[in-house]
């Protein structure tokens, strides 16, 4: 642990006194402070934030990781290309503890820089948003739901599998299924149909939702829901509707009639009064319109509930020490690289491997065989299944490979007001730092093990 | 450490090729070398330019790795971590990281050894104290110059007191001073059950300091042996004695003469440039010249002195 230690402040050292470190957090600062300054915002209190803890801390975190993947790769490669090597390991240090130092040192740094940044956001998203500069429905509005931490739930889904089980028996027995798709393609065709039917309120009628609250949530300042509604009728109408909010047992639910136009999302402002009780919370809507009108929630997002859990400052640290640890992955692909390859194609490797990373989501839709690779190919392969199949398997596993990185970005919900939860960061650490990194230290170690260090890598 | 076996390395049969980015042969740097050298020697490599002195050194060293054949050094295979915690090298170049001091320098690979800060620190202080660098410990060794970097290398050669002392070209950039000075202290580690492999060129260095030596060309050993079975005439002899009057002389070359039956070579013997050299600069630094680059110094670091339980 010593060497480790010892190493991770050498190359700290080298890199301070190089002026490499001081490059870098000017350009951060002046980032930060800048690029706010030339984005033209919507005008609005949320769209500042947004742009400032989005979007700048968001490219000063890009920035870094661009940075860390070259210093990453250096760190290894340019030792043994400046044959510095020679000397480190002819002393009794063994390439994991290499491998440790070169990545403490460069997680020391990032953390370092990522703390300038994240000062200098906070201090610069306070200054801008101090008390004299806003209008009291601006502070109102920023103590509610910008500077807070709120969870974001989602009612439970509605069990639609028996309605599709039926709707499609029906259908075989009136030999009505289309025999043109696939099994699998009408069934998700019918359970879609049933969502809709599920989220459609008709005149008079009215539609009730359930949610499991957490225990953090039981006592609350007040919360919101939000909702997304459109008419049946095609000319822009207001709405007319009733909202019933309460437990399941005791307590007294919250009631409200709302007149807003349809199409579009809404939120209503509920007290924390209508939480108390017991059992899971009820949320129904009436269609009291006047005009006998179907209404339907949705299709996406039709309802949630935002309830705040917490300060707005704890949870950006938190946002933070998730990003520290993608850092982290990113400085350990890099060492990693480095101890395999020499240095452009070090950095090489590792910009691939982030492209790759960042079309994660289409490798999960190739991977989950939402497209049929055969029919892609030009001619007519009509039994290439084994084709399908394998190319399905490759996604897979390139899904594997790229999972630890796709975790949702923390200051989009911090920026949003959204909880970012210690398990969050929890499982950003296991995942990225223990698993992931620790199979780069693995694989850095056999390489290093195996490599002559006196020879450049081919 | 006492194998009954003294060989603190031994090669067998190594072969090292150097292969392109096809792993097709390029070059035999190394050819089928057979050599031990034993505890408490001082074993001396020469060899024309590329004739694979500091390739051998290197696989000794576990940073190549023997094509063919048998390695081992201090009982050990050279890949194994911890036979380093015993070894001290001092590279064909000075590989040094460019923004410390040599202060840190030496502190950081102390701290590699697992020394404690004390130690470190008085290690330092003896090692820049007997390498004349005491002064320019605050400043880069970016900014040293060759000969300095070079002190620098085998101060952190030495920073752990090593049982085996593998030195390329130790004398190479260094001043006559310098030079002297790395003999003595090889002589003096030797004298302390050291073992010590140095490879150079400096056929004079190589003379004064090794007991035995092996001559490579081509990657192959071409003689090997002590010193003296391999410089000495055996078929000629040399005498020395206080300069005389000339009529003195007469009769002593007519008594030779008489014994030999044939014409006795006489000169006066020279002093070697060396020593006049050292006389030189011993004066000039008497006079309080100061310097800016390595201070001439004399003597070996205290720890390095100490008798050491084995
Ligand atoms: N990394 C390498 N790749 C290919 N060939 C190499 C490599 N290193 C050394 N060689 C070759 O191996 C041979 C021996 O080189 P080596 O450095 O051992 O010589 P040397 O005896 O130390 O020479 P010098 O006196 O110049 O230091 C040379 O022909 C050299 O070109
Ligand atoms: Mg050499």
């Amino acid at each position: 642990m010593r060497s480790v230690w010892a190493i991770a402040l050498i190359s700290l050292r080298n890199a301070i006194r190089s002026r490499v470190v001081a490059l870098l957090l000017t350009i951060l600062v002046v980032g930060i402070i800048a690029i706010p300054l030339t984005v033209k915002s919507d005008g609005t209190l949320t769209g500042y934030v947004q742009i400032l803890v989005r979007y700048t801390l968001g490219f000063s975190i890009g920035i870094l990781m661009m940075a860390t993947v070259w210093a990453g790769c250096a760190a290894v490669s340019l030792e043994i290309q400046l044959k510095q090597i020679h000397l480190l390991v002819t002393k009794p240090v063994s390439a994991m503890q290499l491998w440790l130092g070169k990545w403490l040192g460069l997680v020391i740094l990032n953390s370092a820089a990522l703390l300038v940044c994240a000062g200098t956001t906070y201090g610069l998203l306070r200054w801008n948003t101090r008390a004299q500069h806003l209008g009291a429905a601006d502070q109102q509005k920023l103590a509610s739901e910008i500077m807070v931490a709120r969870v974001r739930l989602a009612p439970l889904p509605f069990a639609l599998e028996e309605r599709v089980r039926a709707r499609f028996a029906e259908l075989a027995a009136h030999g009505e299924v289309p025999t043109n798709m696939p099994v699998t393609a009408v069934l998700a065709a019918l359970q879609e149909s049933a969502q809709m039917e599920a989220h459609t309120v008709a005149p008079r009628g009215n539609l009730t939702w359930r949610f499991v609250l957490p225990a953090a949530l039981t006592h609350t300042a007040a919360f919101q829901l939000r909702y997304k509604l459109a008419s049946s009728f095609l000319a822009p109408l207001t709405m007319q509707g009733r909202w019933i909010v309460g437990r399941e047992q005791g307590g007294q639910p919250y009631e409200s009639t709302q007149a807003h136009p349809s199409n579009g999302q809404h939120s209503l402002t509920i007290p924390g009064t209508a939480l108390r009780g017991t059992g899971a919370l009820l949320v129904t809507y009436s269609n009291v319109n006047q005009t006998p009108v179907t209404l339907i929630f949705g299709p996406e997002k039709a309802l949630e509930l935002l309830a705040p859990v917490g300060g707005w400052l704890p949870n950006f640290a938190r946002a933070l020490l998730i990003s520290a640890c993608l850092l982290a992955l990113i400085a350990a692909l890099g060492v990693t690289a480095g101890s395999l390859f020499s240095m452009p194609v070090a950095a090489f490797v590792v910009f691939q491997a982030l492209v790759l990373i960042s079309t994660a989501g289409m490798i999960h839709s190739l991977a989950a065989r939402e497209v049929n690779f055969t029919s892609l190919l030009p001619g007519h392969l009509t039994s290439a299944a084994w084709l399908d199949q394998t190319m399905v398997w490759f996604y897979r596993v390139l899904e594997i490979l790229v999972m630890p990185m796709r975790s949702a970005d923390p200051m989009a919900l911090v920026a949003a007001g959204e909880w970012v939860s210690w398990p969050m960061v929890a499982w950003a650490f296991l995942q990225q730092i223990v698993l992931a990194s620790g199979v780069l230290l693995l694989l850095a170690v056999a390489a290093l093990r195996r490599r002559e260090l006196a020879l450049p890598a081919d | 450490m006492s194998s009954d076996s003294q060989a603190v390395i031994e090669a067998q049969a190594v072969t090292k090729v150097f292969r392109d980015f096809w792993r097709r042969p390029k070059v035999r740097a190394v050819d089928g070398v057979s050599f031990e050298v034993r505890r408490g020697e001082v074993f001396g490599l020469l060899g024309p330019n590329g004739s694979g002195k500091s390739t051998t050194l290197k696989m000794i060293l576990g940073l190549l790795h023997p094509t063919h054949g048998q390695l081992m050094v201090l009982g050990q295979s050279p890949r194994e971590v911890q036979t380093k915690a015993r070894l001290g090298y001092l590279p064909e170049e000075s590989y040094l990281y460019p923004y410390l001091t040599p202060d840190e320098t030496l502190d950081f690979y102390g701290r590699l050894f697992g020394l404690s800060a004390p130690e470190r620190k008085q290690r330092t202080v003896q090692l820049l104290e007997m390498l004349g660098l005491q002064h320019a410990r605050r400043r880069t060794v970016g900014e040293f110059s060759k000969g300095m970097a070079r002190r620098i290398g085998l101060a952190q050669a030495l920073i752990n007191d090593p049982d085996l002392i593998v030195l390329d070209e130790p004398t190479s950039g260094l001043d006559p001073l310098g030079c002297r000075q790395v003999k003595d202290l090889i002589v003096a580690l030797a004298r302390r059950g050291k073992t010590i492999l140095v490879s150079s060129h400096q056929l004079a260095d190589v003379e004064d300091v090794c007991e035995r030596i092996a001559i490579l060309y081509n990657g192959r050993i071409q003689a090997m042996g002590s010193i003296p079975s391999l410089l000495e005439d055996m078929h000629q002899c040399r005498v020395t004695f206080p300069d005389l009057p000339a009529e003195k002389m007469q009769r002593l070359l007519a008594a030779l003469r008489g014994v030999l039956g044939t014409e006795p070579g006489v000169e006066h013997p020279r002093r070697d440039l060396e020593q006049f050299f050292l006389d030189v600069v011993e004066q000039a630094q008497r006079g309080g010249d100061e310097s800016s680059g390595a201070a001439p110094t004399q003597g070996v670091a205290d720890y390095l002195k100490s008798e050491s339980a084995k």
